[in-house]
């Protein structure tokens, strides 16, 4: 029942944004427009950056374009709950939706499920963009690439959920996901690779979420190798990606009870 | 002054026309749906950091809600009325679960809002948030069916719900029109719809015409009675600081100031008794003997004169002690006596006036 409660609540999403045509539709041919310069560049670069990137892949463009998938999927998952809770709060949609018995839970994946699900198709496109533009891709390396791809989110959303709960208690995130999201895009190797950081600057990136999800995946969708290759990453990603979630829904469950003592679990 | 002692407890439950604290209730023999027994909140407040710094201990906020007894039984339309921080909608988010009081306990159907809050939202229906809680962008059914989802109804009753909840309120010809294009009315009336959804028994409205004209006010107050105390026998507890919507509409009424309640009795006991029975008689003579003689032996008290822009006419405003009766008699008399009369009409004392009346009662007690 909570299960049909998220997927109404993501579904209603949808059709709001389905109402308003002409932004949907440009926000699609954007993101193919975007991605044509960034295939010249990357490929101007290819002689440069070919034996900087070699552990994690051949191509330049597949490297920034496997980069630039991450980040359009960790962004949501960073800003989406916050975003959530602040415009409910400010409309007082939320508190109608709180004195409904639909657990926490499931109002706050079903107010952020249109934007995961939105990215996801952002996301697919991309690929698409990127196999069609010559991408050499091992397309039997998918589910592992899914699985770190799965654990970047479940990391990125716990930030994400300690942002919510930064929001419910005290009505600001102090900009935490912006600057997660700034910091993990510098140092978590989007568009170079993590050995070329200072030498000082590497241990701190181990610690991004996104850096070892990402070498991971490109490791085993650009150069093929199998889960066994990337134990490492993979024993990382899960860490953080446990750890950053329990802290988040912590975060929330302590925000929420705090709200509803203080009495500022309404309209802002 | 109609004043009853009845009392059931050792704090006491003081029912229809009494003025203080005490727990405000009806006599009924069933078990009430609401039970706010001695309830307590106080928030903390925001201070500066140079304030902080000037004094940091010793500031003592004043409560929203304080010792606070009240209890409503099924099909009873109960009014919370007061001014703006009167602590109305903090009684009512304590009861939606939504906040947590600081001691005190308020029941819902038999269960407890902090120790089961999930039961409670079972039975009760708060009509809180205003219209931009709905999702515009989508019809009234469209919002209607997300909360039968929300309110875990099953799917296969869901659709027959959204249709009895669009046509209880008069909305069932609008159902498939975007909700961005209704009038405040019909936001206000889609509102009640979705909060019906779940056939509650508790259901709390805070100032439910707040957005609506004079005419579309009135038509939704009779709505809400006559619909959900009336036939679906909902408890209602409606917060507003409309005084004419808490007599007009409430069995009881119960008024709130800076946290405490007041007063509290049956509506039209209240009205009679905090109130009193004034009128406004608009004259061309107001100085006529009729009325004079009348004020002279304390018949009458004139309370306020206010003559038009260009002072032929006058209008006068007198308290009767009474009653109807004594109106009746008054205004025949002055007829009778020759005093040209254009209107004499029913004068409902302004909110400030009633709660300054129901304190100074309360104190001398």
């Amino acid at each position: 029942m909570s299960v049909r409660a998220a997927v109404e609540l993501t579904r209603a999403s949808w059709r709001t944004a389905k109402s308003y045509r002409l932004s949907f539709v440009v926000s699609f041919v954007s993101l193919l427009v975007t991605i044509i310069p960034v295939y010249f560049v990357a490929t101007a670069l290819q002689p440069f950056m070919s034996p900087v990137i070699a552990e994690e892949g051949r191509e330049y463009f597949g490297f920034v374009l496997l980069g630039t998938i991450m980040v359009a999927i960790i962004s949501p998952a960073l800003t989406s709950f916050g975003s959530a809770v602040s415009g409910g709060l400010s409309s007082g949609f939320f508190e109608a939706l709180l004195v409904t018995p639909t657990p926490l839970s499931a109002l706050l994946i079903g107010q952020t499920g249109y934007a995961f699900a939105w990215s996801l198709a952002r996301v697919t496109l991309l690929m698409i963009a990127g196999a069609v533009l010559g991408v050499d891709i091992h397309w039997l390396r998918v589910p592992e690439a899914l699985l770190f791809f799965g654990l970047a989110i479940l990391a990125y959303s716990g930030i994400g959920l300690v942002g919510a709960a930064l929001i419910v208690s005290y009505r600001t995130s102090a900009a935490v996901p912006q600057a997660v999201l700034v910091l993990s895009t510098v140092i978590g190797g989007v568009y170079f690779p993590t050995s070329v950081l200072p030498a000082s600057v590497v241990p701190i990136a181990e610690w991004v979420p996104l850096t070892t999800a990402l070498r991971a995946m490109r490791q085993t969708l650009l150069l093929g190798y199998p889960l066994s290759s990337v134990v490492d990453d993979l024993m990382s990603s899960v860490f953080l990606a446990a750890v950053c979630l329990a802290i988040g829904v912590l975060s929330v469950r302590w925000a929420f009870g705090y709200a509803r003592r203080a009495g500022s679990l309404a309209q802002y | 002054m109609a004043r009853t002692a009845r009392r059931r407890t050792a704090r006491g439950t003081v029912s229809a026309g009494s003025v203080g604290s005490g727990t405000a209730s009806a006599p009924n023999a069933e078990p009430p749906v609401v039970r706010v027994t001695d309830l307590w909140k106080q928030f903390p407040v925001a201070r500066s950091l140079a304030e902080l710094l000037r004094r940091p201990v010793g500031i003592t906020p004043s409560p929203a809600v304080a010792d606070v007894s009240l209890e409503v039984h099924a099909g009873e339309f109960v009014g919370l009325l007061g001014p703006n921080g009167a602590g109305k909608t903090t009684l009512l988010k304590v009861l939606a679960t939504l906040i947590v009081p600081d001691r005190g306990s308020a029941t819902v159907g038999g269960h407890d809002v902090v120790r089961e809050p999930a039961s409670v939202r079972r039975v009760i229906a708060p009509v809180l948030a205003n219209e931009r809680s709905l999702y515009w962008r989508l019809s009234a059914r469209e919002n209607l069916e997300l909360f039968a989802a929300l309110l875990r109804l099953a799917p296969s009753d869901a659709a027959e719900r959204v249709s009895d909840a669009l046509e209880v309120v008069g909305l069932a010809d609008a159902g498939r029109k975007m909700v961005g294009q209704f009038s405040a009315g019909m936001m206000q009336r889609l509102l009640v719809a979705r909060a019906l959804l779940g056939h509650p028994r508790v259901l709390l409205l805070d100032e439910p015409t707040r957005s609506l004209d004079p005419t579309a006010a009135h038509s939704f107050r009779s709505f809400l009675r006559d619909e959900l105390a009336g036939r679906r026998r909902c408890a209602v507890l409606v917060a507003t600081h409309r005084t004419e919507e808490a007599f007009e509409l409430c069995d009881r009424v119960i008024v709130m100031n800076r946290g405490r309640v007041a007063a509290t009795g049956r509506a039209a006991e209240l009205s009679q008794t905090l109130m009193g029975s004034r009128y406004a008689i608009w004259t061309l003579e107001p100085s006529h003997p009729a009325l004079a003689e009348r004020v002279e032996s304390g018949r009458a008290r004139r309370v306020a004169a206010q003559s038009d822009g260009d002072g032929r006419w006058w209008r006068i405003d007198v308290e009767l002690e009474g009653g109807d009766d004594t109106s009746q008699e008054l205004l025949a008399g002055l007829i009778k006596s020759g005093m040209p009369i254009s209107r004499f009409e029913r004068v409902v004392a302004p909110l400030g006036e009633l709660i300054e009346r129901a304190i100074g009662r309360s104190s001398r007690r």
